[in-house]
């Protein structure tokens, strides 16, 4: 049986559950960021000042951070994790448009130019339990 | 696509984690194509042919 040429050791494996790890601090950083600077902005600085919007970018600059350790997460993933990645990242994608262009066309009133913040935040809701799920049934699916 | 690697790992009495190790993928990859699941990337069949020294066709059957 040949040795592989290329020194494996199983570094990228290794590697990818750091990025993994990496990935979900910046998610939860994230997450946490997002709560809280809404919080902050909500009850505690006054409006039409700068720090509403100081308050408001952190979120939006960690952002930035979880997008960089999710690409680097997926460049590390072996084949089989960026499989389940990307059917979970479309039907999540898939799920959230199906759901705003359904919502948009049965709600009684509602039009595109006058949908409301609400509607934003319910797809961005049903893009990431959608995914959520099917990355669940991907690794159940390949266990 | 049916494979042969479950006989081919038994015939060289390794683990799936241990020839997971050797190809630098995940357990889960692994079992995943010896179920039949999912088809390995051309580099990924290459690395497993050359490693039991066998070329592709003797342990891949896209026919079958």
């Amino acid at each position: 049986m040949n040795t592989p040429t290329e020194p494996t050791q199983n570094n990228r494996i290794d590697r990818s559950k750091n990025h993994g790890q990496i990935q979900l601090s910046w998610a939860f950083a994230l997450a946490l960021t997002l709560v809280g600077s809404s919080a902050l902005n909500k009850f505690i600085v006054a409006e039409n000042t700068l720090w509403i919007w100081v308050v408001g970018s952190v979120p939006f600059l960690i952002s930035f951070g979880a997008l960089k350790a999710y690409l680097d997460y997926l460049k590390f993933a072996d084949e089989l994790t960026k499989q389940i990645e990307l059917e979970a990242l479309a039907f999540g994608y898939g799920a959230g448009m199906i759901f705003g262009i359904g919502y948009l066309a049965v709600a009684p009133g509602i039009t595109q130019f006058d949908a409301g913040r609400w509607v934003i935040v319910m797809i961005t809701m049903v893009m990431i339990v959608v995914r959520i799920v099917f990355l669940m049934r991907g690794h159940r699916k390949y266990r | 696509m049916k494979n042969h690697l479950r006989v081919l790992r038994a015939q060289h009495e390794l683990s799936q984690a241990t020839l997971a190790d050797k190809l630098d993928v995940s357990r889960q990859t692994i079992n995943a194509i010896e179920t039949g699941k999912y088809d390995p990337s051309l580099p990924l069949a290459f690395k497993i042919a050359r490693l039991f020294e066998q070329s592709i066709e003797q342990i891949f059957d896209d026919e079958s």
